[in-house]
């Protein structure tokens, strides 16, 4: 009896250790090594594109710079990579062309990078900022670059590329625009927008407009639009303005009808006449509208709009999925009538365009 | 969007009051002081069977679960480090460590941080704000015996514990007579630390204390930059300080009973580096803490009884720059818990009991003072048959929150000899999680309505111990399977971070742990390997783009593992490991990655006995002989080679024994 209960315990248990053994095969046999990713060299066509910046995780360093070909449709993931050697730096939060240089904000590296916009090799950089976020040239030297917690604005020379003063202005100031001479400049922690003399360096006055204020552009009868995406916690909704950058008056306010509704993003097209903006989907909205867009241009249906863009030569409309953020997030491109021409991989959390 | 995340990061755990300190100090000393009459003339024959109740929920109504103890010899290994440095040396949990004396969490078979319940002497003291602990602020030195209990074991702990449990535990011990133990060492970056601990243990009494200190710069060196713009960088604003006591007083009273009092008092401060993309960084945090434990306990025939509380109280200041505003995140819990142990016979065995455990916290985050009241009944039964090979339990437990019904959770497991060298293994759990107050209230994105993470986990394995003349074999193989759906992560928005309830993760992989002893006349040698192979995958896309799908998630290493060689002489102690851990993702689609690394550490000990009372210890140990260039998180540089010595001295007078029997 013994000996029959121990051969059947040792049959059992080999049926065990088999089956153990066998688990430990096909788990075992999950390959973790990654593929290794693909370098190209960087050369960008002569018939103009799309720069996408990807801000990556914030601490993680990941950010990088995308670009559309649009002549070919070919996309390279990130040219700063390939064309230096190097990673750009922490969350890179907008680019600005002008004057053959693109200027790369990257606002957790507390510096603006400036590099080629033809071979996207390094040409020098700005450092000593503190937590910038959008850049605007105010004159052929000099620049303004708001910051999200300097309570600050720098003043930046382009030439000996330098911060040589600040405007003093508490509170996060995000988006900025030149209108009729002067700077305009959002702040998402005032309900102002404030107004500066590019002559002075100085807020010369400011304007009140609804809380949470983060972008705006300037449209064909060089008005203002001013984007504010209110405050859940403190009972503001979100409001679109539009502002007299002459008299300094706010003409009309279209106030958003939930206060869940949390808009951002507010671009325009070439012709300035057309108004795009996230709300979770892309909404469009003619600058002669007496009421705010009911039904999305784009719905974003089971995708994490995050950035926005309108090639001002074509009026493509770009839409960027952000995805889960921590993966590589997809640009999709509409035409005017909202069919969607194509899309393309880009980088980690693609939050900004800029257009050649 | 970045401004979220630096707020999101400064309610991580507190610090403490300076006037506790004293209060405490004073009443050691008068404990001291009266103890040590009973250490003088008692014996330590007489066996009362002090009621220890973690102790014994673990070791009895947890059948079929994976443990992992570390031993003595760790314990004296790790005896100047902290926790994280000892979890990530000795254990196959992965340790996220943010660098030198930085930040460190746990990953328990690819869960994260707030997956781990950490037990001390059974009490969770993850914080209530974000559920987790910071390893690297628990010095070995406090935290007493270290037992990783792998597999979810909600029903016994709680929330939280889905992907295992950690138990610190520090079980009296009576009629060993005085203890005097006092510890130094020094290492690389400016590194100093020191220990001592007095324990007066008489027959009816223990008395012991122990105080730490540690400092260090942590200034080492690393290299930023790829190829021929790389440069060599020494790490700024990395400072640490940290000092700390624990006090603990045990009484014996008649009729079986046991009375305990625990405090520990901790004080921490410390820089915060930049990361190799950051110009620079001057923030700091403090931490505080105190952590203070009542617990009676009656030992009888066929039931014991057990009532205990404990009051924990944890502050964190956080300074974002030089100039900036120092943001307090304070928090206090209060737990009581009563238990009862029922023996119906000798092969089954009950327990029942209550716990109530309410927590309260503060912070710029919080638009209000939140506060949670979770009271839970639970029940465990634990049969023995087969001469004692074959052991089985069930345990249960319902979760009342704030008046409303969490999950009810339940595991049942088994464990079975089928040879005197062979025992088979098995455990299945419900498991889950409650949102932590950080989840629920932090404004803005704090999200009231997020639903309770909830899952299964089951677990099969082998335990194999074989001995043939001077070869000792022990090993155990553990196959493991978890799913958990509304796992929350948190992801931005427009304006503000907000959590969600959007993954469905499924985890499954393999551990061992082996080790081959030969005893060679006065020598003996050791092999041991320890293997970790965890695939934890995404199974449900957030969108219509989601590639993560059946990828792994990040910072989930799919393949680590230990190999170490010990030899021991006499007194001497000469330890090789070498420690490799797999690809680790940064992007949910796996196409972001860090690279593999090994790190080879040797450590050397020599014990002195100078006289029958007095021994000492001197150790040299030498990490990452072979300079591996390895980050453990992204952009987080860690030390190249770098060298810690030290010596301890200990001081022993037992009791004069009086046999009573």
């Amino acid at each position: 009896m013994r000996k029959r209960s121990g051969k059947f315990f040792t049959q059992r248990m080999n049926g065990v250790c088999s089956a153990l053994l066998l688990m430990v095969v096909v788990a075992a046999c999950r390959k973790d090594k990654p593929e290794a990713p693909v370098a190209a060299p960087v050369q960008l066509g002569q018939q103009g594109g799309a720069y996408i910046t990807n801000e990556g995780n914030f601490l993680w360093g990941n950010s990088g710079v995308s670009y559309y070909d649009n002549a070919s449709g070919s996309v390279f993931e990130d040219l700063f990579q390939s064309a230096n050697g190097t990673a750009l730096g922490d969350v890179c939060q907008s680019m600005t062309l002008f004057n053959g240089t693109a200027y790369l904000v990257v606002n957790n590296s507390d510096k603006v990078v400036l590099v080629d916009p033809n071979t996207f090799a390094q040409q020098g950089e700005i450092t000593g900022f503190v937590s910038p976020r959008y850049l605007l040239p105010v004159s052929n030297a000099k620049a303004y670059v708001t910051d999200l917690a300097g309570d600050a604005i720098a003043v930046v020379d382009l030439v000996s590329r330098a911060i040589t003063g600040t405007i003093p202005c508490p509170g996060a100031t995000e988006e900025l625009v030149l209108a009729v001479g002067k700077a305009f400049v959002t702040n998402t922690d005032r309900e102002q927008l404030y107004v500066i003399d590019t002559a002075t360096d100085a807020i010369v006055d400011s304007i009140t407009v609804g809380r949470g204020a983060n972008s705006l552009v300037q449209d064909a009868n060089g008005k203002l639009w001013v984007l504010c995406s209110g405050y859940m916690g403190l009972g503001n909704n979100a409001v679109l303005h539009r502002v007299d950058p002459a008299s300094l008056q706010v003409e009309a306010s279209f106030t958003f009808p939930s206060s869940s509704d949390s808009p951002w993003r507010l671009r325009i097209n070439g012709g300035h006449d057309q108004l795009y903006f996230l709300n979770n989907d892309v909404y469009r909205m003619p600058i002669t509208a007496v009421a705010l867009p009911t039904a999305p241009f784009i719905a974003a249906v089971g995708r994490n709009f995050y950035g926005l863009g309108v090639d001002p030569g074509s009026d493509v409309v770009y839409a960027a999925d952000a995805v889960d953020y921590v993966q590589r997030g997809v640009v999709y491109r509409y035409a005017q009538d909202g069919a969607v021409l194509n899309s393309f991989h880009v980088g980690i959390i693609p939050g900004g365009f800029s257009f050649r | 969007m970045c401004r979220a995340k630096i707020a999101k990061r400064t309610h991580d755990r507190p610090r403490q009051v300076g006037y506790a300190w004293r209060c405490c100090a004073i009443a050691f000393i008068q404990c001291l002081a009266s103890d040590g009459t009973h250490a003088q003339t008692l014996s330590d024959t007489v066996q009362l069977h002090p009621f220890e109740v973690s102790a014994q929920r673990l070791e009895q109504f947890a059948a079929g679960t994976t443990v992992q103890r570390l031993d003595s010899a760790t314990l004296e290994r790790y005896r100047l480090a902290d926790l994280g440095t000892a979890l990530a040396g000795e254990t196959a949990v992965f340790v996220k460590s943010y660098g030198l004396g930085s930040l460190a969490t746990t990953s328990f078979r690819g869960g994260s941080a707030n997956h781990t319940a950490i037990l001390w002497n059974g009490f969770n003291i993850g914080s209530p704000m974000n559920g987790q602990i910071d390893l690297s602020l628990l010095p070995m030195a406090a935290v007493g015996e270290v037992s990783l209990q792998h597999g979810g074991t909600s029903a016994l702990w709680g929330s939280g514990a889905l992907g295992g449990a950690i138990h610190l535990s520090a079980p009296p011990r009576f009629g060993r007579g005085l203890l005097v133990h006092v510890g130094a060492g020094f290492g690389s970056y400016g590194d100093l630390r020191q220990q001592a601990r007095v324990e007066v243990s008489g027959t009816y009494g223990n008395t012991n204390i122990t105080l730490f200190q540690a400092d260090a710069r942590n200034d080492f060196h690393y290299r930023i930059g790829d190829g021929a713009r790389s440069e060599r960088r020494e790490q700024i604003n990395a400072g640490f300080q940290q000092q700390g006591l624990i006090a603990e007083q045990h009484f014996r009273l008649r009729a079986r009973q046991q009375l305990s009092a625990r405090v520990w008092l901790q004080r921490t401060g410390r820089h915060v580096p930049p990361t190799r993309v950051q110009p620079t960084s001057t923030a700091h945090q403090a931490d505080g803490t105190l952590r203070a434990t009542a617990e009676w306990s009656r030992t009888g025939h066929h039931t014991d009884l057990a009532v205990r509380g404990a009051f924990f109280d944890e502050r964190l200041d956080w300074t974002a720059a030089d100039d900036d505003p120092v943001v307090v995140s304070r928090s206090r819990s209060a737990i009581i818990e009563a238990e009862a142990r029922l023996r119906l016979s000798a092969l089954h065995a009950l327990d029942i009991g209550l716990n109530n455990t309410y927590a309260q916290a503060t912070t710029d985050g919080y638009p209000h003072r939140p506060e949670q009241d979770r009271a839970a009944l639970f029940a465990a039964y634990r049969y023995q048959g087969s001469g004692g090979r074959t052991t089985g339990s069930v345990s249960a437990r319902q979760e009342l929150l704030d008046g409303a019904w969490m999950p009810f959770t339940a595991s049942a497991g088994m464990e079975h000899a089928v040879r005197p060298w062979l025992k088979l293994k098995g455990q299945g759990a419900r498991v889950y999680r409650v949102p932590t107050f950080n989840e629920l209230y932090w404004q803005p994105g704090g999200d009231p309505d997020l639903l309770s993470e909830s899952g299964f986990s089951g677990d099969a394995g082998l335990e194999l111990k074989l001995e043939r003349g001077p070869f000792q074999v022990r090993s155990t193989g553990t196959i493991f399977s978890r799913s958990i759906k509304n796992w929350i992560i948190w992801l931005p928005g427009p304006a503000y971070w907000s959590p969600h309830n959007v993954l469905q993760v499924w985890s499954r992989g393999l551990g061992t742990d082996s080790e081959l002893a030969c005893r060679t006349g006065r020598s003996t040698w050791k092999l041991g390997l320890l293997t970790d192979h965890v695939v934890s995958t995404n199974q449900r896309p957030t969108g219509i783009n989601d590639a993560s799908v059946d990828k792994q998630l990040i910072y989930v290493p799919m393949y680590s593992g230990h190999a170490r060689i010990v030899w021991e002489q006499r007194n001497m102690t000469v330890r090789f490991t070498a420690a490799y851990t797999g690809y680790r993702y940064t992007s949910s689609d796996n196409r972001q990655f860090l690279e593999p690394y090994w790190i080879w550490d040797v450590h050397a000990s020599y014990r002195l006995q100078m006289k029958a009372r007095w021994s000492t210890v001197l150790f040299v140990s030498a990490n990452n002989l072979f300079n591996a260039d390895y980050e453990i998180m992204l952009n987080r540089p860690m030390p190249m080679c770098n060298y810690q010595a030290g010596v301890s001295l200990q001081f022993t007078k037992p009791v004069k024994t009086k046999d009573r029997t």
